[in-house]
Parts: C-alpha cells; structure tokens; sequence
C-alpha cells in the first residue's frame, strides 16, 4: 500500500467540508466544516511528511493546528457579537457586503 | 495487514462522522459528529507515525472546539433549525465539490508516488518534532506566539464592545 488511500481520504473529506461550507445556514456549523477542511488539509501534509520522511510537513500542520485554535477564540467573539448585533445565527444575516 | 484494516475503519468512522456533520439538521449532533471525525482523523495521524499530533487533534478538537460550540450554543439560544439553503445554491456547492474531488482523485491516481518504506527509528516522535521546529523553524514559531497573543486580546475585546 502507498499514500494514495490517505490523500483520497482528505479529497473526500475536503469535498465534504466544502460542500457543508457551502449549504450550511447556521454560522456555527459553516465554521465547523471549516475545520473539517483544514484537517483534510493536513492529513495530506502529514501523509507526503511520512513518505518523504522528512519533517516539513510537520511543522506546517503544527502551525495550521496553532492557527486553527486561535482562529477559534477570534470566530468565537465574531460569532457572539454577531448574534448580538442581528439576533439570529443564521448566515443569511450577515448580508452587510452583499451584493 | 492490520495497519491496512485499522486505516480503512478510520477511514469509515471519518467519513460517516464528517457526513453527520454536514448533514444533520440540530447543532449539538451536528458538532458530535465533529468531534467523531476529528478523532478518527487523530488516529489516521497516528498510523502515519505522527502520534503526537494525534494528541493535539484529540484535546483540541474533542476539549476545546466542542466546549466553545456547547458554550455558544447554551448562552446565546440558537435556532436548531434553520432556513435550508437555495435550490441553485446546493446545486452550486455540490457541482463545485464534485469538480474538486474528480480532478483531485484523477491527479492522485495518475501520479507517481514514492512506495512505502519502512520508517526509521524514532521518527514522527516528539523529540524530532520539537528539535525541528526550534532548529529550522524557530522565527516562524516566533511569529506563531505573537499571533497567538493577538488573537487573545482580539477575541477579549470583541466580546467585551458590541458591534454597533
């Protein structure tokens, strides 16, 4: 067996984030999907890090898991102040750039 | 094999989670799901040799991921469930999704990997990792903490003003 299994598995489950990013009303449920996308991400790094074996990759995906928590505590606050503002968690509301 | 057979039961567990997740109409399910899928991905880490990061996936996703979304769930009241998504707009996402996943597998399967050699000893642990990261890596990981210090003191002033 080589790593094509591994980097199918992140096609899928990119394309399942992508798709839950895309239908998704509830803001909290897009951001979540998000993250799914991300660790598809990184199951790619971690899969060409282990065949090449060399570390690159591995640092990568420590940064992105770094950046993911922090983008966590900042979507947090985005998230709480956003229902304050419009009262609703629906992504609809968020329509102040819109088209 | 039965690196292979626990590779394609996580593989199962991931990918049936991660379709609860997208699919499932409540947020507190939904975001079980999550954590059913971020688990499994851990493990996939850890078949690859990198337990470590299994760690990390584990606590941060399965800890602190889950008590923010039943955090903002409980204190704010969401709405279960929402308005669906438009007809042209699921019709978008999944044509856009399945583009991706064709064009992605078509690469994989028509490209050359290197065959799977056996690792050398005490590689993906934690010692490597952190020498790595603090011999070649270390302005980066610099960087990485100011960030992160950023993002604390945004996300306390965001939820301390309301946006007017």
């Amino acid at each position: 067996m080589n790593i094509t299994p591994y980097l199918l598995l992140a096609g899928f489950l990119f394309s399942i984030g992508l798709i839950g990013v895309l239908t998704r009303r509830s803001i909290i449920l897009v951001f979540l999907s998000a993250e799914l996308m991300l660790n598809s991400c990184n199951i790619v790094f971690l899969a060409f890090s282990r065949i090449l074996q060399n570390y690159e990759g591995a640092i990568m995906v420590l940064f992105v898991l770094a950046l993911s928590a922090a983008e966590a505590a900042v979507g947090t606050a985005i998230v709480v102040s956003f229902i304050r503002k419009t009262g609703s968690s629906e992504i609809d509301s968020a329509n102040l750039m819109r088209w | 094999m039965i690196l292979t057979g626990l590779f394609f039961a996580f593989a199962l567990i991931a990918f049936v989670s991660s379709l609860y997740l997208v699919f499932h109409p409540k947020t507190i399910p939904a975001s079980l799901g999550m954590v059913g899928s971020m688990v499994a991905i851990g493990m996939i880490y850890a078949l690859l040799r990198f337990p470590f990061f299994a760690f990390i996936q584990i606590i941060l996703y399965a800890g602190a991921v889950m008590v923010m979304v039943v955090y903002l769930v409980m204190s704010q009241g969401f709405e279960e469930i929402g308005k669906e998504a438009s007809l042209s707009q699921t019709i978008g996402a999944y044509v856009i999704s399945v583009l991706f996943l064709f064009s992605f597998s078509r690469v994989v399967s028509k490209s050359l990997l290197p065959a799977w050699e056996k690792a050398e000893k005490g590689f993906g642990s934690i010692r490597e990792i952190g020498l790595n990261l603090v011999k070649d890596y270390a302005v980066p990981f610099e960087i990485l903490s100011i960030i992160l210090v950023a993002a604390m003191a945004g996300s306390v002033l965001l939820s301390k003003r309301s946006l007017k």
